[in-house]
């Protein structure tokens, strides 16, 4: 009960917040055309549930998304950990870790639809491109940092290669690794986002700009806030989902 | 034992062998404006249309404006292009798609008598002449489409460059209209259905028209890569045979309420509004599907000279005429 | 219950990658060992454009794409468009820096702050707040205005959270013992916290830096208008495949040169930060 009030109380500023918006909406103080009251938008947000729309267009995203992120992590994973153990793959791909790490991933959005076209190989190309320097980086922090001495003594307990990666380095990996791909799922949902803005004709990002440019800001302030909420929700699940996978490390 | 599953494999791959030679061809057709392009309004009749599902299927896409489609026909995305006069040579001269087909043509802007596009802006409005446009902002649905190379054209004869003198904007065509009346951009393109719309006619007034800018304009054509068209020449007669049915359908004066009606549908405007469609207050539409292929040449050298494109063409050459021919002398 | 902590491990978390990329950066290029590799790649590259297995709109040749930077250069679409960006992406920066700082001071300052922007701070990080660019467009138009606060808003998250993490892992007793001695509250933020925090407020700089480009790009790509983000979709509109892919290494070249600055800034001030704090 207690924890109930304390938690009421901690998120009472998003609530003010709210109320802020609805009052300054209904009151017309800005442009109500470009500040729809909370109200109505959460009515478009029933609309666009129950018509479909939403739906729709949010499975293609976080399909987009999932597989991009999943290719990222099984591919950049492996990477990371591979060249943390063999030194020559080491040396020809960390130059091109650090080449590619500073490069702003928008400028792939062109790209990737050249090569792809508008449907979900060029989204999906582009966020496993995104998102698998920092799970790379992650890994092969994690997997340099694995302590020699069980390795040496998994070694003369006649572990193979493959096992010894998987029962000693990738346990050992994991904290680092884990949080590479949490940076790597932030990025995703930008990278998803604005390229359905930018190149698409399906997903939450299409979805956003086509109802702003036809005038229904109430369901693009809708939409706006369903992706705001599930990249949050996303990173909070995946926070719950690290203690664990840590927890059962141990 | 062994022979028994031998044959049976056997005829299982004859089986699944004749059946992908049963199955239909698969046609995906673009469109960016509702009424204005075929594709919009042509699965509403397919009824008439006697080869549908049989020798191919048909699939309509909608696009923002006719450059994305070239990124979408290099991907195999699209079979039947609907370009534009400037996008026909972005495809062929900078992205190096030689073989690209003019097939047939969808409408053309500026003939006498007939539409020809308008550029507007607020009536009560500062913009009275091309010249006030400096350092405004002004709207295309996508950049290097036939509505923006013509605007840019214009704004060229009048000292104006793009991101120089002016800002450019992409914006979807059913939101010109939103964008003007905020004052959030100074000039829109105007196209079918959206410039009739009684709302806007009340707030804008022309600057210039498209025949203004660049003269009578073949602008927009159908299109086919070439390798398509010799491997699937028949079911592509086909196609072109049931769409001209259907376009002869939709311009016969007898079925214009029950066009209306389609329209109203597709727009969510009431049908009223459709008395022009059709008519000569619409585009210049070929009865036998066939471009102005001369008027066309003029448009693409043009967007050449303008230096919106590499290197020019011959349309001609480009061009395959023979599908359409032979399925006009079908519903003879 | 999830709070402000929560976000402050995914600032650490995306320091921890930015951190190690830039320091290894310098380690591999001074070597140069760096140079083979990535020469390597550009010839397969290059190789593999001519092969014939792709057209050069899917993928021109590096040497074409090279030819069309020179010429942009020599022209001069390629400073005024670098120049903006450059400009929108650091202006943006430094309005978040400056606000993200004052910010995070604040509230590790006073309780009612802290409490008000506490959940917004916490619930806005992981968001992805370029799902907000039209609506910025709808308030602000299509200009610099827009295209520098959507950089401004993605920006500042990291700065908050590390520079309120900084604040809170200063030494209590260097804090009270400055107390004591008689420093007022602002000397104590100016003197003790904010030199104290530094290190992680870098580092929260050296997380906000890249997302402002990203950012920037985004929004230029959006908006149209000069600048290397439009440049590349009007050049993607035109099927101008060597514009697009010389808009890809100029912008890989501004964020390698930004980042490795922001890196070689870091170390100037913390041995600065160092020094002082031997002397004292």
């Amino acid at each position: 009960m207690q924890a109930m009030t304390q938690a009421s109380l901690r998120y009472l500023p998003l609530l003010l917040l709210a109320l802020g918006w609805e009052v300054t909406a209904r009151f017309n103080l800005i442009d109500s055309q470009a500040l729809p009251p909370l109200t109505h938008v959460a009515s478009a947000w029933v609309d666009l549930v129950r018509d479909g729309e939403l739906v729709d267009n949010g499975a293609a995203s976080l399909y987009r998304g999932a597989m991009g992120l999943l290719l990222a992590v099984v591919v950049g994973g492996g990477l990371g950990i591979l060249m943390a153990r063999w030194r020559l793959l080491d040396v020809f791909v960390n130059p091109l870790v650090e080449l590619f790490y500073p490069l702003p991933k928008s400028a792939l959005i062109p790209v990737t639809v050249l090569w792809l076209g508008f449907g979900d190989g060029s989204k999906i190309l582009l966020i496993f491109l995104g998102c698998m320097i920092p799970v790379t980086i992650g890994a092969y922090n994690g997997a340099r940092g694995s302590d020699q001495a069980l390795i040496w003594s998994a070694r003369s307990m006649g572990a193979g290669r493959l096992r010894l990666l998987w029962d000693v380095v990738v346990p050992s990996a994991l904290p680092e690794l884990l949080n590479g791909i949490r940076t790597a799922l932030a990025l995703a949902f930008i990278l998803l986002v604005s390229s359905e803005l930018i190149v698409s004709q399906q997903g939450f990002g299409y979805l956003i700009g086509y109802l702003g440019s036809t005038g229904a800001y109430e369901g693009m302030y809708a939409v706006v806030l369903t992706v705001a909420f599930l990249g949050f929700a996303a990173d909070r699940l995946y926070q719950l989902l690290m203690q664990w996978l840590l927890q059962w490390r141990e | 034992m062994r022979g028994k599953i031998g044959l049976a494999s056997i005829a299982l791959f004859l089986l699944s062998v004749s059946l992908a030679q049963a199955d239909p061809l698969q046609i995906r057709g673009a469109w960016v404006a509702p009424v204005a392009n075929w594709f919009s309004m042509w699965l509403q009749k397919k009824d008439l249309a006697h080869h549908f599902g049989q020798s191919y299927t048909f699939e309509a896409t909608h696009y923002a404006g006719t450059p994305p489609m070239i990124t979408a026909i290099a991907n195999n995305e699209l079979e039947i292009g609907d370009l534009a006069y400037s996008t026909l040579p972005i495809a062929i001269a900078n992205a190096g798609m030689e073989d690209v087909r003019v097939i047939a043509d969808e409408f053309q802007d500026g003939v006498p008598g007939y539409r020809d596009d308008e550029y507007e802006v607020l009536a009560a409005g500062p913009i009275k002449r091309v010249e006030d446009l400096k350092g405004k902002i002004v709207a295309t649905n996508a950049i290097g489409s036939g509505v923006d190379v013509a605007m840019r054209a214009m704004l060229r004869k009048h000292g104006l460059e793009a991101n120089r003198d002016y800002t450019i904007v992409e914006a979807p065509f059913p939101a010109m209209k939103a964008m003007l009346a905020e004052k959030k951009v100074d000039l829109i393109p105007t196209v079918l259905p959206f410039a009739l719309d009684p709302e806007l006619k009340k707030i804008a007034r022309p600057l210039f028209t498209v025949h203004d800018a660049i003269g009578v304009s073949q602008f927009i054509v159908w299109t086919a890569r070439k390798p398509f068209i010799d491997a699937h020449r028949a079911a592509l007669v086909d196609f072109l045979e049931d769409s001209m049915r259907i376009e002869r359908w939709y311009l016969d004066p007898k079925n214009h309420d029950a066009a209306a009606q389609i329209a109203s549908q597709l727009t969510k405007q009431p049908p009223e509004r459709f008395g022009w469609l059709f008519t000569k207050t619409d585009y210049y539409r070929d009865p036998k599907m066939v471009p102005n292929l001369d008027a066309l040449q003029k448009n693409v050298d043009m967007t050449k000279e303008l230096g919106f494109v590499k290197a020019s063409f011959d349309v001609k050459a480009h061009s395959d005429l023979s599908l359409i021919e032979e399925a006009a002398k079908r519903l003879q | 219950m999830a709070g402000i902590e929560d976000t402050a491990s995914l600032a650490t978390a995306e320091a921890d990658v930015t951190h190690d990329a830039a320091r290894r950066l310098d380690a591999v290029f001074r070597g140069g060992a760096g140079v083979f590799s990535v020469l390597l790649v550009l010839i397969a590259w290059e190789l593999f454009a001519r092969s014939g297995k792709v057209t050069a709109f899917m993928l021109p040749p590096f040497s074409a794409v090279v030819e069309r930077i020179y010429v942009d250069a020599v022209s001069g679409d390629l400073w005024i468009n670098l120049g903006l960006t450059v400009a929108r992406a650091m202006t943006g920066f430094v309005i978040a820096a400056v606000l993200g700082i004052a910010l995070g001071a604040s509230m590790s300052r006073s309780r009612l702050i802290r409490w008000f922007f506490d959940p917004i701070i916490s619930v806005g990080f992981p968001m992805p707040k370029i799902a907000f660019l039209p609506i910025i467009i709808l308030w602000l138009g299509v200009y610099d205005v827009s295209k520098i606060s959507i950089v401004v808003f993605d920006a500042i998250f990291p700065v908050v959270t590390a520079t309120l993490a900084g604040i809170a892992a200063v030494d209590r007793e260097l804090i009270w013992s400055a107390r004591n001695m008689g420093a007022s509250e602002r000397e104590v933020m100016w003197q003790i916290k904010l030199p104290a925090a530094l290190p992680q407020i870098l580092t929260g700089l050296q997380v906000a830096l890249p997302i402002s480009l990203i950012v920037a790009i985004i929004g230029e790509m959006v908006m149209g208008g000069y600048g290397l983000g439009g440049a590349m979709m009007s050049a993607s509109r035109f099927a101008d495949s060597r514009g697009v892919f010389a808009g890809i290494v100029e912008i890989a070249v501004v964020g390698y040169a930004l980042i490795k600055t922001m890196a070689v800034v870091r170390r100037r001030l913390l041995v600065w930060h160092q020094e002082t704090a031997e002397h004292s």
